[in-house]
């Protein structure tokens, strides 16, 4: 069957109908497709420009970027990641990962762990993955991967790789650091430059009991007394300037109030770029030094006070022990010289005169000894000539050398023989080495005495035929209490004292003092060595034997206490032609002043109702006359003392009759 | 290597269900029973055949491979265009109001095949350009057009979209209107339009699914009649190429010099295009041999790139859901000669 002409016209007639708007959807769909090529072509266009920016921005950055496909194929990487992982170019260029893979694992200690850990993160599919890669040759990297996903379908992984060997490092250090703040015992704090705590460490919650969530961001200012709070300023000026604040002992308060003894230091924080920003203060909780501090000081305190109660018991025992060695040492003294007196009695009176002398010059090396390790050994220095002192000195001992039928051999060839000393104190080292000599030297033995200049200082020499000292013993010889041999203090008595007084009276003049033995039974050797001095007018020595004047006589008020010493002296100084009056008291001393003039006040220390000094005040206030004080208190502080209330002279018991007669023949000159 | 063979769509519905539908119209859900028992038969038979890909036979379709989307449409009336066939004519539906839809969609087909096919389904679904032709020459008061032609490439897209969702293997267009526009116009100005219409809707598909869409042609098969089958193809072929697909499905078997047209394809296709050729003729009462089926596959791979080549029946067995002027089973028979006669083709290829 044809169709008919109607029916094809109108098929034809439709069909071109829609034919027609099919163009126009055509011909629109094309202008959408120039659009949409257009904008396409835009697109393109800046999807070069963020692939060549993120290319740059890749390349740019400090961490190691690779990127792989679902497969884990290499897709990309930037320039930092072969330089990170040190891979070659080429393996890089091939794009292949397995090798790859296999390369980079081989720097660590287990390569398949690395691997399988790859797959691992591969395998799981998870959005993120974080770890850290420890190399073998100690480098550290931070590995950081994302899934990358378009339209919800994974399409790859992107991998950073960050080294951290330095970082880590630090941070290791870093933690020792803490480590080691948080288990000072000092408190260890941070603080800004408004005084707000930024750090709090074990050691600060432990010393103030406030925790570091209680401190950390408020002011440091409530640690702080009100009394003590201009300090902080004064820290942070100086914090400020970039300065160190050195230890500096302060209070502080805890959280219980109570207020703390501390030492701190503070230190500036500063920046990279040196700006400081902070301060870092260490607090040291002071309070027990302190406390052990102030016991020390109670301690030095009560030693002292035990210290001078020592003293007074040694000045009391001194006027005890000297007091009634007085009139013995007097009697025996003049008795001695008298020459009426028969031969026989004068060798007993003699032997009694030495044995009290001897028993004084205990007294005094005990005395003396006292203020050696007291420190209290004063020294009145002047320009002395050696040789006038060694001279003094043999004339004390003359006697005993001529008892023992000794021979003496001087020679004083020194050209410089001036020193600077106290002409006191040498005279007695000379003298305890002379009388050491004497007293260990068998009967008409032999000493020699010299001396000499060597390199600009004086040196005293002397030798004896002696018992001499075995070389064992000689190192000790000039410690306290020590003779050597028992045997020795037994045969010659003595308590020891006497080199070691001598050698620190030298130490004191910057002088030596040396030993040589051949051994026992051999003689010993003695070297002093002193600082020779320009000579200039030397003083003489106050109450020496050798200085005696033209006598008068004398109108005396002898005033003790002790009525053998004030009948002995009355009787000898009466024989000597002076006129004495004596008292037991001051207060009938002053009576006696009421009705009778004295040339000189002769008065012991202490007095049963009063003092030697109360009453030398007085006495000179009421006449004017010379004061002798006699006392049993021989320190130079008693001296002082003595000088100081008004005597004119100071002796110390016992007193050989002599030098208080010489004494008074200087007063009538 | 191996030629791969796809059928049209088409087969013959059973007796029963063409009586049935006669009685009560095609969307009775009563029939629903009728329509997935000739489904199910109609897929084992196509599986016993041996075909790689089979259809469900468009047993649902009614009342043919074009309208069964808007046969029961409230805005259709049936005094469209009549189609001329050399022995009798069809008359398309005609558009009385906007706006277009479908009333029913082929990927509703695929989810009652899929219940029983074993094997790749493919699904034929219907040219835009050829729905094209229901909105009337004089214009339809409120609805232009333009924008019966904006609705008409939605419906399309959306239905092959779905169609591919659904996992059918290939999505083929019906063009059977390609060679009646030449004879309708033979400037080639409807052609063209018609080619530019469905390359709109082409264009809204990425690279990679139209390699899964195909395009059918042929002179029409109705009732053992053609209707453009004195076009010649070398009116169509060279814009047919132009087409945004990946396959083209073109009857051969029934033309007279399949040579031309073999030169002709060899001219126009091009290289990311494969064209299944027709090796059987379902208007032809006989059936073919798998050696004639051979014989013709051999003769197209002299002017095909054996890569570039498929084998197909040139047309639907059964385009008209009432079409009973060939049996099911003579359908399927010529269908298993296609399936042999590709493989013997094949098998002499590879030999090559």
């Amino acid at each position: 069957m044809e169709p008919n002409d109607d029916t094809e016209n109108l098929l034809r007639s439709s069909a071109l109908q829609t034919a027609s708007s099919i163009l126009q959807a055509r011909q629109r769909a094309e202008q959408e497709l120039i659009q949409a090529k257009q904008a396409l072509e835009l697109k393109t266009k800046e999807l070069a420009h963020s692939l060549s920016m993120m290319r740059a921005t890749l390349e740019s950055t400090t961490d190691g970027i690779l990127v792989t496909d679902g497969d884990g194929k290499i897709t990309g990487f930037n320039e930092k990641y072969v330089e990170m992982w040190r891979l070659p170019r080429e393996l890089m260029d091939a794009q292949a990962d397995r090798p790859l893979r296999k390369v980079a694992s081989q720097q660590f200690n287990d390569p398949e762990g690395f691997i399988a850990r790859i797959h691992e993160i591969e395998a799981s599919s998870l959005p993120e993955s974080f770890d850290v890669l420890e190399f073998a040759d100690g480098r550290v990297f931070e590995r950081y991967s994302k899934l990358q996903s378009v339209e919800d379908r994974s399409v790859g992984r992107v991998w950073s790789f960050r080294d951290i060997t330095e970082r880590n490092q630090a941070e290791i250090i870093f933690q020792r650091l803490a480590a080691i703040v948080n288990s000072s015992d000092d408190a260890i704090v941070g603080k800004d430059l408004n005084s707000i705590v930024t750090s709090w460490n074990a050691g600060a919650e432990r010393i103030f009991g406030y925790s570091a969530s209680e401190m950390i961001g408020t002011s440091i200012m409530r640690l702080i007394p009100p009394d003590h709070q201009g300090e902080e300023e004064l820290i942070l000026t100086r914090i400020r300037r970039g300065e160190r604040v050195d230890p500096i002992e302060t209070v502080r308060v805890g959280k219980d109030g109570r207020l703390l003894d501390v030492s701190i230091t503070v230190s500036p924080i500063k920046d990279s770029t040196g700006k400081v920003i902070g301060a870092s203060k260490v607090a040291r909780d002071i309070s027990e030094r302190k406390r052990a501090e102030e016991r020390l000081r109670a301690a030095k305190v009560s030693a002292e006070r035990a210290n001078q109660a020592k003293d007074d018991f040694m000045a009391v025992l001194s006027h005890e022990l000297r007091t009634p060695l007085t009139p013995a040492l007097a009697a025996a003294s003049y008795l001695a010289e008298h020459e009426e007196l028969p031969p026989n009695l004068r060798e007993e009176v003699t032997a009694i005169r030495r044995n009290v002398q001897f028993e004084a010059r205990l007294i005094d090396d005990l005395l003396d000894l006292t203020r050696i390790t007291r420190g209290k050994l004063e020294l009145h220095p002047e320009t002395v000539d050696a040789h006038r002192l060694l001279h003094n000195a043999l004339t004390i001992v003359h006697e005993d050398i001529v008892r023992k039928e000794l021979e003496v051999a001087t020679d004083l060839v020194a050209q410089d023989h001036h020193i600077s000393a106290d002409p006191i104190r040498i005279q007695q080292v000379f003298w305890n080495l002379l009388n050491n000599a004497v007293k260990f030297t068998p009967q008409r033995g032999k000493i020699t005495i010299r001396t000499s200049n060597d390199g600009g200082r004086f040196v005293f020499e002397i030798t004896d035929t002696g018992i001499g000292i075995e070389p064992e013993h000689q190192a000790r010889i000039f410690r306290a209490f020590e003779q050597g041999e028992v045997s020795i203090i037994r045969q010659f008595g003595g308590l020891g004292l006497g080199l070691t007084i001598s050698q620190t009276l030298l130490k004191l003049h910057g002088g030596t003092i040396s030993v040589h033995s051949d051994g026992k039974n051999r003689g010993a050797s003695f070297r002093v060595t002193l600082d020779v001095v320009q000579e200039t007018t030397v003083p003489s020595i106050k109450a020496t034997n050798g200085d005696i004047a033209i006598a008068r006589n004398l109108r005396l008020l002898l005033v003790d206490d002790h009525a053998d010493t004030r009948r002995i002296l009355s009787r000898l100084l009466g024989r000597c032609g002076h006129e004495v009056s004596s008292a037991d008291c001051g207060q009938s001393a002053l009576k006696l002043m009421e009705t009778e003039r004295f040339d000189a006040l002769i008065s012991d220390i202490g007095l049963p109702d009063s003092s030697g000094y109360e009453l030398v005040r007085e006495a000179k206030r009421r006449q004017p006359m010379q004061g002798i004080a006699l006392s049993g208190f021989g320190m130079e502080e008693d001296v002082r003392r003595s000088l100081e209330a008004g005597f004119d002279y100071h002796l110390t018991k016992p007193v050989e009759f002599q030098e208080l007669r010489a004494l008074l023949q200087k007063i009538t000159s | 290597m191996t030629i791969p063979t796809e059928p049209i769509g088409s087969i013959p519905r059973p007796l029963a269900l063409i009586e049935a539908i006669k009685i009560s119209g095609s969307l009775d859900p009563a029939l629903d029973p009728l329509f997935d028992e000739a489904i199910r038969d109609t897929i084992e038979r196509f599986e016993a055949t041996g075909s790689p890909v089979i259809t469900d036979g468009e047993q649902r379709k009614y009342h043919n491979f074009a309208t069964y989307c808007v046969d029961g449409l409230p805005n259709i009336a049936p005094d469209g265009f009549k189609l001329p066939f050399i022995t009798h004519t069809r008359q398309w539906p005609r558009l009385t109001a906007g706006p277009f839809r479908y009333l029913m969609r082929a990927d509703s087909f695929i989810d009652v095949a899929k219940r029983y096919a074993r094997v790749p389904l493919k699904q034929a679904v219907i040219s835009p350009s050829a729905l094209s032709l229901m909105y009337p020459a004089e214009p339809i008061p409120g609805y232009p057009r333009d924008e019966f032609i904006n609705d008409l490439l939605h419906e399309h897209e959306t239905e092959m979209r779905r169609c591919l969702d659904k996992g059918a293997h290939k999505v083929q267009i019906d063009f059977t209107e390609g060679r009646l526009a030449i004879k309708l116009d033979p400037s080639g100005e409807l052609l063209n339009s018609f080619i530019d219409l469905n390359n709109l809707a082409l264009a809204r598909f990425s690279a990679e699914d139209r390699q899964r869409l195909g395009v059918h042609t042929c002179p029409g098969g109705d009732r053992d009649s053609t209707h453009s089958a004195d076009v010649d193809y070398a009116e169509l072929l060279p814009s047919l190429f132009e087409l945004q697909v990946g396959n083209f499905y073109i009857a051969l078997a029934g033309e007279k010099d399949r040579v031309r047209v073999l030169k002709i394809i060899r001219d126009y296709m091009k290289p990311d295009q494969r064209v299944f050729i027709g090796v059987v003729a379902p208007i032809d009462p006989r059936v073919e041999t798998p050696e004639e089926i051979r014989d013709r596959i051999l003769e197209g791979a002299r002017y095909i790139p054996v890569e570039q080549l498929g084998t197909t029946d040139d047309c639907g067995f059964s385009p008209f859901s009432d079409d009973i002027s060939t049996s099911r089973e003579k359908a399927f028979e010529k269908i298993r000669a296609r399936v042999l006669g590709t493989s013997l083709a094949t098998a002499i290829i590879e030999d090559k």
